[in-house]
Formats: C-alpha cells, structure tokens, sequence
C-alpha cells in the first residue's frame, strides 16, 4: 500500500506514543513504582515526534550517509509532481515552502477558532460556556498555536522566496530543511493534545510555579513548543548559510533584495535565542518529572529565573515575527509605487539592528515581577532604543512612497495596511516599556491591543500581501482582485474594532486572562465589540480561503512579469516557477535591486552566450 | 606555531592545556578570585578553538581543503 | 576535464558550506550551554558545591586527553595514516566512555546531595547531564565514523565526517572547559 508521507508519519506517531508511555510504565514497573500519566505523556511524545519523523522518511538518507553510502544529491532527487507532493517529503524548496504555508494556514484557523470560543465566553460579563481552566487554556493555546502559525509562516515565506531571490538553486541543506518542516507537524500535534490531557492554567508564558503544579497538559505544551523550537533553530540555520554562500555571482550583501537581508536578522535571533525557550520549558518540565526544584523558592529555586530565560528569547521573537513582514513591506512597496527603496542600505541595517537590540530589551516584561530596581531603567532605555531603527524603515517607506505612481493591487493594499496596522502598534508599545506606565498597564488588556497590532501588522497583513503577490508564481494564476479586496476591507476595519475595544477596556482596568469580570466596571458592550470585530476577522478569512482554492483551478492565467518586478524571480523566470530554479539559466546582477523609475536600468540580465557553453560541456 | 608539523602542533597545544588545568585546579582548591578562573578557562577555549576546532577554516572559507 | 573540476569545486564548496552549518549549530548550542551557566550563577552566586575534587580533576583530564587524540585523529586520516587514525579514534572513544562512567556512574553516585535536594542538585545534575548526554551522542558520532575508518571510507582529501564529528568532540570539550571550574572550583563553600 502506497501512504502519502503525511498519513504514514501520523500512524507512525501514534504508534510511537504507545510504545513510549509503555517504555515508561515498564521502567516504573521494574523499578517498582506504580503507573503514572505524566511522565508516560512525556516519552511518549518524544517518541511519538521521532516515530513521525522516522515514518515520514526523514532519517533514511542520513541513516545511509551514518553508514557511509552514497546519496543522491538533493538537487538530483527526481520528485512527485502534482498535488501529491505536498504530502509526503520533498527536498525541493518551494515544495517545502508551500508545506510551511499549508502548516502556517492550517495552525492559523486552530489557533484562530480557539480564540473565537472564548472570545463567546468573554462577549458578556458572568460565566457561560466555559470553565476557568478550559478558558486559560483557550487563551494559552491561542496564544502558542498562532507563535507556532507565524513561525511556519515566515518559514514559509522565507524558504520559498529566499532562494529564488539571491538566485540559488535550493537550500543550502536541503535535508535538514524538510526535516525542519516535518519536525514541526508532530510538535503542532503535541501542542493542540495538552488540551486532553487537563489542559494548562498559565496562559502562554507557562510561569512557574503554576506550571509546576498546575495539570499536566503543560507537559504536552512544553513538549510541543520545544519541538517547533527546534524546527524553528534547524530552519534558521539552513536559511543563514544559504544567504551567506549561495547567493549568485556578484550579488553582493548590498546587492541582495531587502527581504533577503530580514530574514538574515530574523534568523540570526531565531537560531540563539530559540535555545532558551526550550532551556527554560526543559526546566519546568524536569522539576515537574524530577521534582528538581529550579523554580520553587522554598527548596532555594527562583521562579524570576525562569521569567528571565523565558523572555530572553520571547521578546527578540517579537522581533522574529515581524522583521520578515517588515521585510515583505519594504520589498513590495517600491514594485507598486515604482520608486527606488529609500535608503537601501539604512534598511538592511535597521533590520540587524532591532535583531541585535532585541537582544538586550528582555527585562521590560518584568517590570513588576519583582526583579532588582537597578534593572528597570536600562532596560527601558534598551527598549525606547528599538524604536530608532523601526523608526528608520517608517520614514524609508514613508519617503519611498512619497511622489511615487502608486497603483493598488490587492498586495499593495495589504503592505498598506500593513504599515498603518504596525505604526499603532509602534505607537502604543512606549508606554508598556516605560516603567512608570507600565506599572499601570502590565497584564491588562491595553497590552493585548498592543501586541495583536504588531503581530497584525508585522505578521497577519505582510503575510497576506506576500500570498497574494507570489501566488502567481506559484501556480500560475492569480487570485481574484475582488474577493481580495473584499477580504481587505472587511479585515481592516474589524481589526481596528476589536483591537480598539481591547485598549479602551485595558486603560480602563480589564485584566488579561480573566474568564470573566464585575458587570459594574461597565465593560460588556466594548467586550461584546471586540467579539463580533473578532467573527468579522473570521469571516473575511474565509472569505481568503475561498479565494485560495478557487483561483488554483480558475483564476486569471499569469505567466508573465505581471508586478513589473525587478527581482530575478519574476524577471526571468516563468510563472509558475520551474522545477529546477535556475538550472541551465545564467545572469549577472548588473544594477540596484530597486532602481524603479531609473530608465535603461536593470538589476538583473540574462548572461549571453552561456547556453552554447552550457551545452558543449 | 604555524610552523610545527600539525601532530606536533597537537603535542605542544595539548601541554600548555595540561600546564593550565594544573595551575588552574592549584588555584581553585586554594580560593583565589575567580577571575583568575575565568581568565585560564578563556585562554583554554581559545586554544582549543584555533588549535583542534580550526576556527579560520570557517571565517576563510576560501583557504578550502582539509589541514 | 572541466567537468572534474567542477566536481573538485563543488566539493569545496559543499565542504565551506557544511562547516558554516556546523559552526552555526554550536552557536546555537552555546546559547543553551550558557542560559545553564546563568542559572547556576542565579541561584547558587557564589556558592562552591563542595564535590570530590580529585574526581573531578580526574575526569576533566581524561576528556582533555581524549581531545588530544581526537586531534590526532583527524590530522592522521588527513596525512594519510590509516593505522595512526583508527587507533587514535579508538583511545577517544575509550576515553569518552570512561568520562561518562566518571561523571554518571561515580560523580552521581558519590555525590552529597540527589537531583531533587534543592537548587544545588538541581543545577549539578542538570549541567553534568546535560553535557553528558552530548558526551553520549558524540561518543555515537565517533563509533559511526569508526565503522565507516575501518571499511576504509575516509581519503587524506575527502573526510568531512571525520572533521565534523572532531569538531563536535572538542565543542563537547570547550564546554567542560568552561562548566568544570563553574561547577568544581569557583566560589566558597
């Protein structure tokens, strides 16, 4: 029998749980302790994840390379064509890339409905639907599922364009770039399974001591989000040295497209920092298993540890989520208003330098957790400083856009919206990094408007413009400019509505992960806004979907440049992009990427005279 | 340094790392500053990394080639 | 002709690639070596642990030594010496082997307190256990590159996997550079 990759791996995972929290039973059994769940759970998971791999067939070249054998080289492998190959393990880029994005889509719509249930429950005061632990772990969920969405998100843009972008004819390590992706499946199951195991109490950032003595579901959380840490590392690395040694002949750094330049920042950070999310989830969890007391205070641990390992990687991941959309807004903007990028070079840089300042900005999250007072007013300054660079790519779009002839496809619509959506969450962050507001806002609901308009703005909107402008590239058709626009539409003004509601109601007192609240505070209409601004979100992404799977079979055929695009993407290759990038293509980079408007220039041109030479080797 | 064989380069590498162990477990056992612990771990890390690790193969790739 | 030293290029070039990878996931490494090396400092400051110090000085020698013929190893299959490499390999691995019954068997059976006798424990067997379990694969990668030496795989010009797994080695190395006078000497008891 014939499975597709997918299914064999999810039986394998299944499989691979059983044997594993059986292994676990046996070992208590033998050392003669009684059964216990939670540490079952745990193997099992693992082994679980392993299994999934191991059916999937990502261990099956290495296993042969261990052995010294000869593989074959990636760009060699002859694949599935068709629909099918979406399903099983690719080594070619763009399939993954488009894995990524099917992953990042299906996580998006879990992690979205999650929100819709509790945003029922929240939508009038008093408890309804849902009780306090099924709501907390609802609102952690959420929370953790959309990370892992945008984390497979911008994968999905990075691995599918990067290479077409520095003209590479696939990763640097195509193997460990589907093991990365595949890795992420079984994390994403783990994830979404600590809803049956009791669920979790903590909300995202699991701070112990509750995780340590809340239900076990935070194991399958731990468990889960190590895993996709670990995707998210592996894919980081992969994409740095693809960009530091496969770009084309005379693509300099400086030469290379924006976007290039954000994901190099994105994962820098993302191939550190990731580390210690996973140290600091490690921790917990081995206090849970082996009651070694790193958190609990009257066993000499320090629950502020793990606030500091924690957000030393979970603020920069602030910065992961959004410099690759920031990136998409800066590579798209100067196609649409056909004007040179403003200060190229000052944008490559801002890109690096909100990655290496994110490095130092932690401690704001920490404010009134009780960590030393000499510590509040570096990081606010640290903090405050993120703002320069951000502040240097507003004013390069704001001067890019100046005087330009902007047209307004959907793309440019969602970039639009993209930089408005994020200046309101730029604008709206100071005041949570300045300590003596903070004291006032932390932990309310002005922080969660805060952060769902940079996670918007950054992520949400740029991914959108990034699907509907290499969509063509990918399958050839373009998508509908109507029901684009009417996703557009309906999105933005529902977004402002819900994101709104939650700062007024935030200033005004209402506390973040909180099943209900005191019908006097006078909340009930505003939070009953939010609810609905939220099913119009919901709507208008139907809407989206509708529109993907549609316009696959029958949109408009687009073979062509049709952005008149600069980049080698969609100057010199066919929609949809062949198989094999450039194979047997040559060309030389031979001006500025974005030199939009500048007659009789070029950035890339097809080298003469190759094709013979290729042809007598 | 660069002149030596590599295996010898090894030899004498792997000496200065005994000698600094040596001085470095004297002081330990006899409570001196700890920055002087920091500073022979440092010397050791850097040895290690040019010596057996060969960092500069990685910042000059173009040198290529194994030894 | 060209086409041979196409392949000779290609090589180089994959060989420049594959270290960069390698060099990027100790980077990566480094950082959950040093989120440990922060919470010991955070929870214990500058307390000394009080463990048996010639054990520790014991094991610290026998890793450093095993990276001295880890050396050996690599410079020998690239001279050449197919003898020398193999032997050499299999002095690591004993080496490595005997490190980790140092650390696991000895160290955490002698040792005053267990993993769940507060923060000192805690941190003790995290770090040692965390670097063993490195140990552990390193001593996998070694065993595989010894079975691939002996069927006489590695070339003087061609042993990527030789460097990496050595590379790998004296990485596991580096940290116990830094992690035994953390854990065995600084601080007062």
């Amino acid at each position: 029998m014939n499975l597709s990759g997918i299914v064999k791996g999810i039986l394998f995972q299944i499989v691979g749980s059983f044997i594993g929290a059986g292994i676990m039973g046996g070992i208590r059994a033998l050392m003669g302790l009684p059964w216990k769940t939670e540490p079952a759970i745990v193997l099992g998971g693992l082994v679980g994840a392993i299994a999934f791999m191991v059916g999937v067939g990502a261990f099956k070249d290495w296993w042969k390379m261990a052995l010294g054998e000869e593989v074959t080289e990636a760009s060699e492998v002859v694949g599935k064509q068709g629909l099918s190959r979406y399903f099983g393990f690719s080594l070619d880029h763009k399939v993954i890339g488009i894995q990524y994005g099917i992953l990042s889509m299906v996580l998006l719509v879990l992690g979205g409905s999650l929100a819709l249930i509790f945003r029922v429950e929240l939508a009038q005061s008093g408890l309804q639907l849902l009780n306090f632990v099924q709501f907390n772990t609802l609102v952690g969920l959420h929370g953790m599922v959309l990370i892992a969405s945008i984390l497979m998100g911008i994968a999905a843009m990075s691995n599918y364009v990067v290479p077409l972008l520095i003209g590479a004819e696939d990763m640097a390590f195509p193997r460990l770039n589907a093991f990365s992706f595949w890795i992420a499946v079984p994390a994403s199951i783990i994830l979404m399974s600590s809803m049956f195991f009791g669920g979790f109490e903590t909300g995202w950032t699991a701070y112990p001591p509750l995780s340590v003595r809340g239900p076990m579901g935070i194991q399958m959380f731990f468990l889960g989000v190590f895993i996709v840490g670990y995707s998210s590392i592996l894919g980081a690395l992969n994409l740095i040295a693809t960009i530091l040694t496969m770009r084309t002949k005379g693509m300099g750094l400086f030469k290379m497209p924006i976007f290039a330049w954000s994901v190099l920042a994105t994962s820098i950070i993302s191939l550190t920092a990731t580390q210690l999310i996973g140290l600091s989830f490690q921790l917990v969890m081995f206090e849970r298993l082996f009651g070694m007391s790193f958190f609990t205070p009257s066993d000499g641990g320090n629950p502020i540890l793990f606030q500091h390992l924690f957000w030393f990687y979970s603020h920069p991941a602030v910065y992961i989520f959004v410099l690759p959309g920031l990136g998409i807004i800066s590579e798209l903007l100067p196609v649409f208003v056909r004007k040179p990028l403003f200060g190229y070079k000052w944008v490559a840089m801002s890109s690096m330098g909100i990655a290496l300042t994110g490095f130092l900005v932690w401690g704001h999250h920490m404010f009134t957790a009780g960590i030393e007072e000499y510590l509040r007013v570096p990081f606010m300054y640290s903090t405050l400083l993120v703002a320069v660079p951000t502040g240097v790519k507003f004013f390069s779009w704001v001067a890019t856009i100046w005087q330009g002839k902007a047209r307004f496809p959907v793309p440019m619509l969602f970039v639009l919206g993209g930089i408005i959506v994020f200046l309101l969450g730029g604008l709206t962050g100071p005041p949570n990094g300045t300590v003596s507001t903070d004291l006032h806002l932390h932990d309310t609901y002005y922080i969660v408007g805060h952060f769902h308009n940079t996670m918007f703005g950054g992520f949400i909107f740029p991914i959108f413009a990034a699907i509907y402008y290499w969509y063509p590239k990918i399958t050839g058709r373009r998508m509908s400019e109507t029901l684009g626009k009417i996703h557009f539409y309906l999105m933005t003004p529902s977004f402002f509505l819900m994101t709104f509601g939650q700062m007024r109601i935030g200033l005004l007192g209402m506390r973040r992960r909180i099943a209900d609240y005191d019908p006097a505070m006078g909340f009930d209409f505003t939070q009953l806004l939010i609810t609905i601004g939220g099913y119009l979100i919901a709507i208008s992404i139907l809407v989206f979907f509708y529109n993907l799977i549609v316009s696959a079979k029958k949109g408009e055929s687009a073979t062509g440049n049709i952005w008149n695009s600069r980049s080698p993407e969609w100057d010199i290759l066919p929609s949809p992009a062949p198989v094999h990038n450039y194979a047997g293509i040559h060309f030389n980079v031979v001006g500025e990427p974005y030199d939009y408007g500048l007659i009789g220039s070029k950035y890339v041109e097809l080298a003469q005279g190759i094709h013979q030479r290729e042809e007598s080797d | 340094m660069t002149k030596l064989s590599p295996l010898k380069r090894g030899v004498v590498v792997f000496l200065i790392l005994g000698v600094l162990t040596a001085i470095e477990y004297y002081l330990g056992v006899n409570d001196v500053p700890t920055i002087l612990l920091w500073a022979i771990a440092i010397i050791k890390l850097l040895l290690v990394l040019q010596y057996f690790m060969h960092i500069n193969r990685v910042i000059n790739p173009n040198k290529g080639g194994h030894e | 002709m060209s086409s041979i030293n196409n392949a000779i290029v290609s090589y180089q070039q994959k060989l420049a690639i594959n270290r960069l990878g390698l060099w990027l996931f100790f980077a990566s490494d480094a950082f959950m070596f040093g989120g440990l090396l922060v919470a010991r400092f955070y929870l214990l400051g500058n307390k000394n642990l009080n463990l048996d110090q010639t054990l520790g000085l014991l094991v610290t020698s026998i890793l450093l030594i095993s990276s001295f013929f880890m050396n050996r190893a690599e410079v020998m299959v690239s001279e050449g010496n197919h003898k020398g490499f193999i032997t050499s390999l299999v002095i690591t691995i004993l080496l490595g082997i005997s490190f980790l019954v140092g650390v696991v068997g000895l160290e955490w059976g002698s040792a005053h307190f267990g993993p769940g006798d507060g923060a000192e424990g805690a941190v003790f067997y995290m770090m040692t256990g965390m670097h063993a379990f490195h140990v552990l694969t390193g001593i996998i990668f070694l065993s595989l590159v010894l079975r691939n030496g002996l069927n006489k795989k590695y070339t003087p010009e061609k042993h990527y996997a030789v460097e990496a797994s050595a590379n790998y080695w004296h990485f596991v190395d580096v940290v116990w550079i830094i992690y035994y006078p953390v854990l065995y000497l600084m601080g007062t008891i």
